[in-house]
Parts: C-alpha cells; structure tokens; sequence
C-alpha cells in the first residue's frame, strides 16, 4: 500500500512538472515582450521549481519500483535520521531514491528563492523607490533538512508578501500548501514518520493543481 | 497628508499604460498618467522604457505629443489580458 503512495506521488509530480513549465513559459513569453527583469527571475524560479519536481517524481518512482525488485522491509530500520527511529522513506538511507529527493531538496529552495527576487524585483513603489535583497544558505538527509528550512523560511515571506495585498485567493492557499508540504517533510524526517513524508511529497504538486485550478474561477480585466 | 507608498508591478504599470493608450487609441501623457494612476517622472521613464522596446511610439500631432501602441504594443496588451490572472495569482501587484 505505502508503495502505491509512492506511486500516486510520482505521478503527482509527472503531473505538476508541466504546469510549472507552462507557467515559465507564459512568464518567458511577457519578459521577451516586456523587457522586465522581475519576470525573468520569476521565469527561472518556475522552471526550477519543474525541475525540482521532475527529480522528486523520478526519486517516488523509483522508491515505487525499488520496493517491487526488493525484499526489503517496508520501514527499513538503521540509517534513520535519529537513533531508533524508523526511516520515513520507505527505500532506506542508502537508496538512490533518498539521494535524488536530497538533490530536490536543494533545488525546491532555489526555485523559491528565485521565485521570491522576481516578485521583489517586479514590485516597484511608485512614491517613493525602494529595494529589498535576500539571501541563500545549503545545508543526503542534513541536507535535505536545510532545504527545508529554507524553502519554509521563503514560502513564508512569499505568502505573507502576497497575504499583504490579496484576499485569500487560489494563488495564497497555493503557496500555503507549498508551505505546509515543506513543515510536514520536515516534522518527518526529524520523526522518523513514513506516512508524514508521502503526505508532504503529495501535497507539494497539488500545490501547483490548486494554483490552476483558481485560474478557472473567472476572469478579470477592466481599465485603471 | 502623506498616502502610504504604493508597490506595483512593473508588468501591472506596463498593463495600465497600455491600456490606457489602447482606449483612446492615441493619448497625451497627461491622460496615461492620470489612467495608469503613476507620477509624471515615473511615466516618463516607464514611457521611454516602453519605446525603447517597441511597444509604444510618440507621435506629433500639432503642437501636441501623443502616444499609440505598436503592433507588438497591440500584442503584448493582448498577452498580459491574457496572463493577468495568472501573474496575480503567483504574486505581481496590479
């Protein structure tokens, strides 16, 4: 059962990829008509967030497909983060499948941070100009620990950024569940829990789902 | 009576000006300025920028100046009708 989970994540991020993509691409397309660098950084972050969500479903699918050459138990016990406690990955510490969401540990916190300069360098005061800067700090398992904690640290400037100005719109609660995915990964792999981090490895790329969803909601326009 | 500075998007100033030369069909830069809701010297060089780009152009009628959209103006107002929701969604000011 817990090895469909990794299944249903992989093709949860097969299916978030694209979407990152797209949205990439539709940000390319304005920065080459707008000129904006703002747009660019955005552009870069979304296409490292669908790089970042490639390397996760390749990581859920070979779990998946480790599991089904393997005769390994389905908690394997001994390279867990903390003594005692049970890995939350159901391939081990060892696999390649916990390497590759290591990597995409690193990437997800890039992507946001990317994310996070093209919305500051996009938002201009028109009174009085201003500016604001940010920074990047790294961190196989400690690694992926600091990712998180970079990516929660980004994701909430980001929703209280957006929180700021907007209602609770589809964009807010995607960030949002891009937020809370990170905490649970977080809580899990300091705890040990499996069913935590297939949890969070599923809410991320629904993130992106809830975001286009909202798009479907109506349409808005009108003159200033 | 100071107002609290305001953030934008420059793709949501670029879309007001746009917008506004769009409904007029060709407007001086006192009816942009009023439409896009920006300060004369922060329409001046967002003007300029959008020149530079090819997306507006400055015409002179008389004694006055007024400004239209190009063709890629035209499709770049069409790309951002499209797209607005979306940048709104991920977090650009409008």
């Amino acid at each position: 059962m817990y090895h469909e989970v990794m299944l249903a994540i992989a093709l949860l991020d097969a299916l978030a990829a694209p979407l990152a993509l797209l949205i990439a691409y539709k940000v390319f397309a304005l920065h080459r008509l707008i000129g904006s660098r703002g747009l660019l950084l955005l552009g870069l972050g979304f296409s490292a967030l669908s790089a970042a969500l490639i390397f996760s479903g390749i990581a859920g699918y070979l779990a998946y497909s480790e599991a089904q050459t393997t005769v390994e138990p389905e908690f394997p016990m001994g390279h867990g983060w903390m003594h005692g406690m049970p890995h939350p990955w159901p391939a081990g510490e060892e696999s390649v499948s916990w390497d590759l969401v290591s990597y995409a540990g690193l990437v997800f916190p890039l992507a946001y941070a990317l994310i996070l300069a093209g919305i500051l360098v996009e938002s201009v005061e028109v009174e009085e100009p201003g500016s604001q800067g940010g920074v990047l700090a790294l961190s196989a398992t400690g690694l992926l620990l600091g990712g998180d904690a970079f990516s929660i640290s980004i994701l909430s400037m980001i929703t209280f950024n957006k929180l700021q100005y907007s209602r609770l719109d589809a964009g807010t609660i995607g960030y949002m569940v891009m937020l809370v995915s990170h905490i649970l990964r977080l809580l899990a792999v300091v705890t040990g829990t499996a069913w935590l981090i297939a949890l969070a490895e599923a809410l991320r790329p629904s993130s992106l789902l809830a975001i286009v969803a909202g798009l479907r909601g109506g349409q808005s326009g009108g003159q200033g | 009576m100071a107002g609290k500075a305001k953030y934008r998007s420059q793709a949501g100033i670029v879309y007001d000006i746009l917008q506004a030369i769009a409904s007029e069909g060709k407007a001086p830069a006192t009816r942009i300025m009023y439409a896009a809701r920006l300060p004369y010297d922060r329409l001046r060089q967002m003007l300029d920028h959008l020149e530079s780009v090819g997306l507006v152009r400055e015409v002179a009628d008389e004694d006055r100046t007024y400004y239209t959209l190009t063709s890629k103006g035209m499709e770049t107002l069409q790309e951002l009708r499209r797209t607005k929701r979306l940048l709104e969604q991920l977090g650009l000011r409008f």
